[in-house]
């Protein structure tokens, strides 16, 4: 009887999806929107992080650092928040020891997404139990947790930049990667293609809907990168993996956000625009506890990239100008480096 | 109706500007000794603040206190133009007590229309979490927006809907159609899954009036439900769940001897409704919630009481044949010679009728009304009470009344459809071109309360559509809300879905978009929902939650 429902569920998910996507191919033009002058967003991306260990504390110590010269509002933290399988409940004491602890002395937001380690069932980054990242996501509404710094809404959501303006400079939009990059869940609720469809038709509203000059898209699986992990659609080397992620990137976000941020490469890299994604930009900050070496340097053209190295991208947004900067942190002596320095402005 | 009882709802009704009694200061948190909640820790406000009824120069602000003697309490409010509460409009001091369980409502005027204000109330130096609330347009009004919704049974689920709700700062109001809190004991009516996180209080049916100020506090506790009502006016009204099951004027299905006299329970019901909603009495009849917004020229809302007022008992599957009898009512006649009025004299460009359960006609075995009118499964819904409905469609028809919109909750899915009079005869209204409608019908699904579970609300809904030619869409599936966007041009309704109830998130999607064109009086699909529509004010702040000592 179960089986027979979800099988029937699947048909009538897929039915559906087919027809998303028929509708969805070109989706709408977004309407342009001019940015208000003197307002800034300050902000630090940080991805891969959760490891309760000695490179994670680095690197929120270099963060402390940077702060307090710059400012900054909010952190958005890429995923793979809590190391090796994510957290089992709220009250996990991972969420002290691999978030709470390591960024105590830092006191403003972080807008989380859920990386493949937070939604793990066998083997630490299978991606294969979503119902874990929901716990996460419980997370944020937990009462009398040590600190109100975690934020994450629902598994995607969206977020506004200057916090409470009416209008605001950037968008943020958290996708919810791992469902769809991942090998497909067991669970009917997070089956990819009826989710991706549920996915992309809150993203397709709320990117039309958005007010804000500067949209930012985030993620934990990246769409172009030259680390260990590579391109979507072509994760680790095998064709089609990520594929259903692939094009909801492709349809519904390239070209139309202005930068995609993503984690899950250890290492650091801001890469160009691609033909195939327009005008966006591509941040990949996945060094906030780990480091690995750049599998394919030039599999896409870079900006700029470091590997072996930990560290994470601060990024300043005013008017029409995107300012970042890449810092390193050395996985031994925790010395910070202002790396690399680029504005680029809205196109 | 006894003059006592009247004068009992006057007492209990706003508190006037009597003199003000030094109350005690409230602390932190306190733990009344005779409280049955005494084992949670309740902060002051516990209950956050709400406003509602807006009307160009007044609006109800609300609040509870928690005491912490049974003493009365001085509470002061102040209503400003800006967030940061600088620019002050108006101020004042009330007191409550335990005649109406520490409830504060206050209806404040001096008000400019179609403008936003933000209000706090105070005990002490102890303050409520800041809301906002707008007024009415007195005239003009390019565009109204209202998120509609129905159906919040707490016991089945979180209340994300309400959650999605406070933060869209798109809107003008929340219409609440009704079954706001449900009556049922633990266990009755309820997701097993969920009865740890989302316990009832009192755990017993609720019957008195101790039960049903228990009731509404435990709800009225809800984070996501607070959120709600801090950063929007509500207009509500009641359906039959804040009495008991499918209510009539003069019983319930859910009320039987053993819970004592039904009248004293409506009273009891009634009055917590009056004492923690954010509701205006009504002059003419302090016991009625039937009553009519004006939005500037563009919209005139009458909202409904099909429930209490005059509703005659429903008739039994058997003995349908009844629900054709003339002398049957839904309304009461009163109630229907008021609406009828309020149609046939509304200079507004848009009729809007929020209101409880279904007009139109519902299939799937459903008759031209030449064969006999078939058989309907929904006694319940104006289906039940045909005499009612043809008065008014005839009316409707014969004063050429465009632009009727009728707002219905109650059934927990989403429905469009064009109201016709005999929707099954082909002869009367033209499915494929809408000929023959005089108005169209929005229903929204529940914020909790149970839908069908997939496949066979799909099929359920499908097998109504396929039968039902007046029926445009139909979801039995989903929870969600819809929001309503009124122009001179048409009045658009876009449903949203929300993605589960069993967990806190705001996963929500689009669903579908209705509208109707002005004089049309018959739906057609929107392209897509509307976008781009932002207030030009912030949200009021968000109270943080507490976090623990590091």
């Amino acid at each position: 009887m179960i089986s027979t429902t979800h099988y029937t569920g699947l048909l009538a998910g897929l039915l559906s999806s087919a027809t998303v996507l028929a509708m969805s191919d070109k989706p709408e033009p977004l309407p342009d929107v001019d940015p208000v002058e003197g307002k800034i967003v300050r902000f630090i991306a940080i991805g891969d992080m959760g490891t309760g260990k000695d490179g994670q504390y680095k690197v929120a110590a270099a963060m402390e650092q940077v702060c307090a010269q710059r400012g900054c509002d909010f952190a958005i933290g890429l995923g793979d928040n809590i190391y090796e399988s994510g957290a089992d409940s709220t009250d996990d004491i991972q969420f002290e020891m691999k978030f709470e602890q390591p960024y105590q002395n830092l006191d403003f937001p972080f807008y989380m997404t859920l990386g493949n380690h937070d939604n793990s069932w066998l083997v630490g980054g299978d991606g294969l139990d979503n119902d874990k990242g929901d716990v996460q996501v419980e997370y944020h509404y937990k009462r009398d947790r040590l600190s109100n710094k975690w934020q994450m809404p629902a598994r995607y959501y969206n977020f506004t930049a200057p916090k409470g303006d009416v209008e605001p400079l950037v968008e943020f939009f958290s996708l919810d990667s791992n469902p769809l990059a991942a090998v497909s869940d067991g669970d009917p609720e997070y089956w990819q293609l009826p989710y991706r469809d549920r996915q992309q038709r809150w993203l397709e509203v709320e990117l039309q809907d958005s007010n804000a000059p500067w949209k930012i898209a985030f993620a934990h699986h990246a769409f172009i990168s030259n680390g260990k992990h590579g391109n979507a659609g072509l994760y680790d080397g095998f064709p089609g993996a990520g594929v259903v992620y692939y094009k909801m990137l492709k349809n519904h976000v390239c070209d139309r956000v202005d930068v995609m941020i993503a984690g899950h490469d250890h290492d650091l890299q801001w890469l160009k625009p691609v033909d195939k994604c327009g005008k966006t930009f591509h941040i990949i900050s996945g060094a906030g506890g780990k480091t690995r070496e750049l599998k394919k340097p030039n599999n896409n053209p870079a900006y700029w990239q470091a590997d072996n190295t930990l560290g994470f991208f601060y990024i300043e947004i005013e008017g029409d100008e995107f300012r970042g900067t890449a810092y390193t942190v050395d996985p031994s002596s925790g010395e910070v480096n202002a790396a690399f320095n680029q504005t680029l402005t809205r196109q | 109706m006894t003059v006592s009882r009247r004068k009992f709802f006057q007492q209990a009704g706003l508190l006037g500007a009597t003199a003000a009694v030094a109350g005690p200061a409230i602390a932190m948190t306190s733990k009344p000794g005779d409280d049955p909640l005494a084992d949670r820790e309740l902060a002051n406000f516990a209950h956050g603040v709400a406003s509602g009824d807006p009307l160009a120069n007044q609006v109800i602000l609300w609040t509870r206190i928690t005491p912490e003697v049974d003493a009365p309490v001085s509470v002061n409010w102040r209503i400003c133009e800006d967030v940061d509460m600088q620019y002050e409009v108006n101020s004042g001091t009330v007191v409550t007590d335990a005649s109406r369980d520490y409830t504060v409502k206050v209806d404040v005027d001096g008000l400019m229309p179609d403008t936003w204000y933000y209000y706090q109330f105070s005990v002490g130096n102890v303050q409520s979490p800041i809301g906002r609330t707008h007024t009415a347009a007195e005239t003009g009004m390019d565009r109204l927006r209202l998120a509609v919704v129905s159906c919040s049974s707490f016991a089945h689920g979180y209340f994300n809907v309400y959650r999605i709700l406070s933060e869209r700062n798109d809107l003008h109001a929340i219409l609440h159609l009704g079954d706001y809190i449900y009556e049922y004991a633990e266990g009755k009516y309820d997701d097993k899954d969920l009865r740890a996180q989302r316990a009832l209080l009192p755990k017993h049916e609720i019957v008195s009036l101790g039960d049903y100020r228990l009731r509404h506090n435990l709800y009225k506790r809800d984070p996501d439900l607070q959120a709600a009502h801090q950063q929007y006016p509500f207009i509500v009204t009641w359906d039959d769940h804040e009495f008991a099951n499918d209510t009539w004027k003069d019983g319930a299905e859910n009320h039987n001897e053993g819970e004592g006299d039904w009248l004293a329970r409506k009273r009891a019901a009634k009055q917590a409704y009056f004492e923690w909603m954010p509701i205006r009495q009504q002059p003419h009849d302090l016991e009625a919630v039937y009553r009519k917004f004006r939005f500037g020229d563009l919209v005139d809302l009458m909202m409904l009481d099909t429930r209490v007022e005059g509703r005659d008992e429903q008739v039994g599957f058997f003995t349908q044949r009844e629900r054709n009898d003339p002398n049957r009512t839904l309304l009461g006649f009163e109630q229907e010679a008021w609406l009828q009025n309020q149609l046939a004299s509304s200079t507004a460009r848009w009729k809007l009728c929020g209101q409880q359960v279904q007009m139109q006609e519902i299939g799937p075995v459903a008759l031209p009304d030449k064969l006999g009118g078939g058989v309907s499964f929904f006694l319940d819904t104006w289906d039940g009470y045909t005499a009612t409905r043809k008065r008014l469609f005839d009316h409707i028809e014969r004063n050429n009344i465009d632009n009727f919109v009728v707002l219905t909750g109650d059934i927990h899915s989403t429905w469009v459809a064009d109201l016709a009079k005999d929707p099954f005869d082909r002869s009367l209204y033209d499915g494929n071109t809408g000929e023959g409608s005089l108005g169209v019908e929005f229903v929204t699904p529940s914020v909790t309360s149970p839908a069908l579970p997939p496949v066979v609300g799909d099929v359920a809904a499908a097998a109504l559509k396929g039968s039902s030619p007046h029926l445009k869409y139909c979801d039995m599936v989903h929870r969600g809300f819809f929001v309503l966007d009124v122009t001179a041009e048409r009045a658009q309704a876009d449903w949203y879905h929300v993605q589960s109830v069993d967990k806190r998130t705001t996963a929500h999607f689009h669903a579908t978009s209705y509208k109707t064109d002005n004089g049309a009086n018959r739906v057609s699909e929107a392209s897509g929902p509307v976008t781009g529509v932002h207030n030009e004010v912030p949200l009021a702040p968000q109270p943080e939650p507490a976090a623990a000592e590091a």
